[in-house]
């Protein structure tokens, strides 16, 4: 007699093999604790190397997603990297954003070549990030270790202080330990709510670089307040999508949060040893990483000439 | 409602090319289990199918889901460089799953001829592409890599002959990748490259258990579901961070 591995999810419309579904939440989970990504981006195709449709593999890692990120929020929140007043900020942007994306989809997807425009923003967004990231992390790795001091990069200009400064409603935060206009939030808020509405993913890997960039947040902080919203924007997903689309896969979710939850709570631990450049840097390669896939796709012949609607 | 589905199976198996004009119909088929219980343990299976054929013939074992239509974009070059989604393109009257097997005597042309590549002929592209049959290769190609239509799914075994009928045992390999409807299985005698009988037998598959109910509270209650789904998930992720924050008390 032995015990069965396998599980047949009904939404999905497939079984899956137990094991792997708990080491994949695992993987992705220790990711989005170090980093305090959604991980949504490396969990999708995955789950579809595994037999689940495109749809379901999102909707279903938004739902285990929630679960993760509570579990990571909640010890963020007790070391004290959660700045909740920004967080709060930011999603309202984010909410607001992200219905403008939606109603901006729909007027480019009426004007034809939507995908086209989405993928090359995609990569230039994600190649500037990530490229802009890396280098400028690898500069104050450089002048911390007292090598040559590698000339840094003026990393953002004294104008954009300068109207950082000037714009209305300026407040503080103290658990960022800085001071800034309540508008600067909402405004980037809603600027990674319209990008991630049109992308479709969860736009964890958008706001950190946002957050540490423009906000000028400190690294752990951006961390912990980046799974705090994170948690709420999945969770409004997962309600929209499960009711609409019925592609929620609760079963599976649960198999991915019971990985992924575990994996977040050793994640945040070596996110805590990691240096704020060290993350910056490992969080730029990974951004690379997904642009290098997302531009060999475009250019290499795909082995059908089909895609399933819904899917990537 | 069941038996119309039936008969739009049995039309969609009999449009399929059949070479011959008219052809006998066989015995009855059995098929065992004569349902699919799609339970949490449900990971495909093995279905076996006994008949008759008239002494002399090969044997071609089909198992089509019903006829659906799917709804997928063709992907292009944009600039001449970029591959991406293009045009949208519907593919009618396709079965939702497609299995082959047959005996060892038969052709391969002839096992292709009522396999998948004889599903062209009857699966048509809706789209303004001019060149629909090399759509509807694609789209052969594409159903194949998602392991839904399979030839050589399965082995049939012809015994000796006997009253001048050879009886025969398929087996078919069900995927796992398998939703609740009705398919129909069908049996063909084949000589000479055509069919001189053919036998037909539906197999309900349902939802039993857990994936029934998950199914009925998705579909039929989806915001209760969606809700409940979310606030699961919260309280899972603080029972985890509970027992991590228990493993680690002390530590500051």
């Amino acid at each position: 007699m032995s015990i069965p591995m396998t599980l047949y999810l009904p939404i999905a419309g497939n079984s899956v093999n137990i094991l792997a579904v708990l080491g994949l939440g695992g993987g992705v989970g220790l990711l989005s604790g170090i980093f305090g990504v959604g991980g949504g981006f490396l969990m999708t195709p995955l789950l579809m190397m595994m037999g689940i449709p495109a749809t379901v593999a999102a909707a279903s890692d938004s739902n285990q997603i929630v679960g993760a990120s509570t579990s990571g929020t909640l010890i963020h929140l007790r070391l004290g990297n959660v700045d909740i007043k920004m967080g709060i900020l930011l999603l309202i942007g984010g909410v607001i954003g992200g219905t403008l994306g939606v109603q901006l989809i729909k007027i480019l997807r009426a004007m034809g070549d939507a995908d086209f425009c989405i993928a090359i923003t995609y990569v230039l967004m994600l190649g500037g990030v990530g490229f802009y990231m890396f280098f400028e992390s690898l500069g104050s790795m450089r002048k911390a270790k007292g090598k040559s001091p590698a000339k840094a990069a003026p990393s953002g200009p004294s104008a954009y202080a300068r109207f950082m400064a000037a714009l209305p409603w300026q407040t503080d935060f103290p658990r960022s330990g800085i001071r800034q206009s309540a508008l600067t939030p909402l405004f980037f808020g809603g600027l990674v709510g319209v990008l991630s509405a049109i992308m479709g993913v969860g736009g964890g890997f958008i706001m950190v670089p946002v957050m540490v960039y423009m906000l000028r947040m400190p690294m752990h902080v951006v961390v912990g307040t980046s799974l705090f919203q994170v948690l709420f924007t999945c969770i409004n997903v997962t309600i929209m999508q499960a009711s609409q689309n019925h592609t929620v896969d609760f079963v599976l979710a649960l198999l991915l949060l019971l990985g992924s939850a575990i994996g977040a709570q050793f994640g945040a631990r070596i996110g805590r040893r990691l240096q704020g450049d060290q993350l910056k840097i490992y969080l730029s390669g990974i951004v690379l990483i997904v642009m290098f896939k997302m531009l060999y796709e475009l250019l290499a012949r795909p082995n059908v000439l089909l895609a399933a609607i819904g899917g990537h | 409602m069941r038996r119309l589905l039936l008969c739009a199976l049995g039309l969609l198996l009999a449009a399929a090319p059949c070479g011959a004009a008219a052809a006998d119909t066989l015995p009855p088929l059995a098929a065992t289990p004569p349902a699919i219980a799609i339970n949490s343990l449900y990971n495909g299976m093995d279905l076996t199918v006994a008949g008759k054929v008239p002494a002399g013939s090969q044997v071609v074992v089909r198992l089509a889901g019903e006829p659906t239509t799917f709804h997928m974009k063709e992907k292009g070059k944009v600039f001449g460089i970029l591959w991406m989604n293009r045009e949208k393109v519907a593919f009618s009257d396709a079965p939702k799953v497609f299995l082959e097997a047959a005996s060892e005597g038969v052709a391969p042309e002839t096992a292709a001829r009522y396999g998948v590549p004889g599903l062209a002929e009857r699966i048509k592209a809706e789209t303004s592409d001019p060149d629909k049959a090399a759509l509807v290769a694609e789209f052969l190609k594409f159903q194949q890599a998602e392991k839904l239509y399979r030839d050589s799914a399965g082995q049939v075994t012809l015994a000796p002959e006997a009253d001048g009928q050879t009886p025969f045992s398929a087996v078919l390999h069900v995927p796992s990748r398998l939703s609740p409807g009705t398919y129909s299985v069908e049996a063909l005698a084949i000589k000479d490259g055509a069919v001189v009988a053919r036998g037909q037998t539906a197999i309900a598959a349902s939802f039993v258990g857990a994936p029934a109910f998950l199914a009925d509270m998705a579909f039929g209650h989806a915001t209760l579901y969606g809700v409940l789904a979310s606030i699961i998930a919260i309280l899972g992720g603080l029972v985890i961070s509970r027992i991590f924050q228990g493993s680690k008390s002390g530590a500051h």
